[in-house]
């Protein structure tokens, strides 16, 4: 290979794993809430959304940037709790898909409620970042990527030490481990979930602003999720490190994919690929890459 | 503090989802510092009692019926599970269910959580825990889903115990463990009861080892109390012996 060709190639795969840590930060916001009630929260993308177009309809109207991340963060808070008392107290030791259903539905409420306050039209979402490629030895990488990533990577490391650190997260750990004996050792497993919606909520607003950015504020952002799905089965539901590895392999495999496979298969791989890769590995490892350690003895 | 025990059930009916009848009359009284083994064959109804009891039959979708839990003299039969284990009635509960990816120590410190303990108190905790299961020390920093079942059974006594229990629930701790294990653990147990004024109520498959330690027994038959009394006494009643201890027909068909 000669070294134009290696330099495309590095600065492709650069491109993939630097949009597949936002994957990974969409993912995130999945698994935090399977882990702790083993449910596949549908309403993850239209939190997205509501906090996308949240935030950028405070800021047009004058809000300084922090002023309208704190609000939005707050009003995303009110839906966590809001959530725990409306929806997932009273469904309590209902089937799993039972709850699904309860987080469809949610989506659409949630959807609707954004489009209601804020209306229907396409924000542009500015965050300052400068988008002029930089050169890392003949490499050119997207600035934005590199800081939407370094923000994505912040948040995830942070909320890992917030998990592993704090007390409510070594009682987030319990939940997700045996719902029945953390309940029996008197956690209290409706303040835990209201600390991981918010936490879902946070971090679908980190990722609302990464992707509206990008994107462009709109309806059509709640389905970033269906971005998310494919990293989820490849990393493994219940694992927040799967989420970041899957993320990364997916980011990396639809830009290669588009790139190298893509004149072979005429074009258009990008939008499917990741679901292939899925769909093999769901063949070989039905847990996914990083599911479900099984931290038992054989 | 009251005269009366620590816990009672009286005459507790139980059922699930509404239609299937779990216990259609169980007392059982638990006074402070007391040893109480909770004995009776498979589907008898022990791990029911004592759920009731913990107030976690609503997970399985259980409810008491009829009947009256108190603890303390107050009635708690519906009290939320974390004011429960923060008044100091705890459960650990059957087939150990310990915290599989946290550490040993970990689990231990969950037990600590529901009540606002100071890290001093929380160390001190552990060290009461460790003193009594001194083969946890070793594996402090273990995830508890790779140690020994009978480590993983002192774990979740331990974990039990770091809620500063006055009242320990205790599911079946004899199963799937060596007899010298489960012999280690009943001495501990019951070293914790004469020790520090702690009461236990212990359900037990194995009626042998439960009342050789117990201070008091309950015999539980098809969801009733069917007998109560002094452990050692009833250890020494033939059809209790035959049918507990060895093999014979119930209890209920002699009586009556």
């Amino acid at each position: 290979m000669e070294l134009a060709d290696f330099q495309f190639f590095v600065e492709v795969l650069v491109g993939g794993l630097l949009s597949g840590v936002m994957y990974s930060l969409v993912a995130i916001g999945f698994v935090l809430i399977y882990k702790t009630s083993g449910v596949l929260n549908f309403a993850q993308g239209a939190l997205l959304l509501f906090a996308a177009l949240t935030f950028v309809s405070l800021v047009e109207k004058g809000l300084p940037f922090w002023a309208a991340f704190a609000l939005t963060f707050a009003a995303l808070t009110l839906i966590g709790i809001g959530v725990e008392r409306a929806v997932l107290r009273p469904l309590v030791n209902q089937p799993p898909i039972t709850l699904f259903m309860a987080t469809l539905g949610l989506s659409y409420i949630i959807e609707g409620a954004a489009q209601l306050i804020w209306g229907t039209q396409v924000h542009a979402l500015d965050l300052g970042i400068d988008d002029t490629p930089i050169d890392v030895a003949g490499v050119f990488i997207s600035t934005f990527d590199l800081v939407a990533a370094g923000v994505a990577a912040a948040m995830v490391a942070s909320l890992l030490a917030f998990f592993r650190f704090t007390r409510i997260g070594l009682a987030f750990q319990a939940v997700a481990d045996d719902q029945f004996a953390a309940v029996a050792v008197g956690l209290r497993l409706h303040r835990v979930w209201v600390v991981v919606w918010t936490a879902a909520g946070l971090v679908a607003l980190v990722a609302g602003l990464l992707w509206g950015a990008r994107l462009g504020v709109q309806f059509s952002l709640s389905l970033v999720v269906l971005k998310a799905l494919p990293v989820l089965v490849l990393g493994g539901f219940d694992s927040i490190a799967g989420a970041i590895v899957g993320g990364l392999i997916i980011g990396a495999v639809e830009k290669l994919g588009e790139v190298y496979l893509g004149p072979l298969l005429g074009g258009g791989i990008e939008s499917w690929i990741a679901y292939a890769v899925a769909l093999a590995l769901l063949l070989v490892k039905p847990s996914g890459l990083f599911g479900r350690p099984s931290t038992e003895r054989a | 503090m009251t005269s009366g025990p620590l816990l009672e059930l009286d005459a507790v009916e139980v059922s699930y989802g509404g239609a299937i009848r779990a216990l259609s009359g169980v007392s059982v009284a638990v006074p402070a510092g007391a040893f109480v083994a909770l004995i009776g064959a498979n589907g008898a109804g022990k791990t029911t009692t004592l759920k009731a009891a913990a107030n976690l039959l609503p997970v399985d979708r259980g409810a008491v019926t009829a009947g009256r839990i108190s603890f303390e003299g107050e009635d708690v039969t519906h009290q939320p599970v974390h004011r429960l284990v923060r008044r100091g009635l705890v459960l650990a509960p059957e087939g150990r269910r310990c915290f599989r990816s946290l550490t040993v120590e970990e689990n231990l410190i969950t037990g600590a959580l529901g009540r606002s303990s100071t890290r001093a108190e929380q160390r001190e905790d552990l060290d009461k825990i460790y003193a009594l299961f001194p083969r946890l020390t070793e594996v402090r920093r273990s995830p508890a889903g790779l140690v020994s079942g009978g480590e993983q059974q002192m774990v979740a006594i331990g974990r039990a115990l770091a809620s500063r229990p006055r009242v320990l629930l205790l599911d079946e701790p004899s199963m799937g463990l060596a007899p010298l294990v489960v012999e280690h653990i009943f001495r501990a147990l019951k070293r914790l009861t004469t020790e520090s004024g702690l009461a236990i109520l212990v359900a037990e498959q194995n009626a042998a080892i439960a009342l050789r330690h117990a201070d008091r027994a309950v015999v539980l038959e098809n969801g009733r109390t069917a007998l109560e009394g002094d452990a050692k006494a009833l250890a020494a009643r033939g059809d209790v012996k035959a049918f507990y201890l060895g093999r014979a027909p119930s209890i209920e068909t002699r009586v009556a």
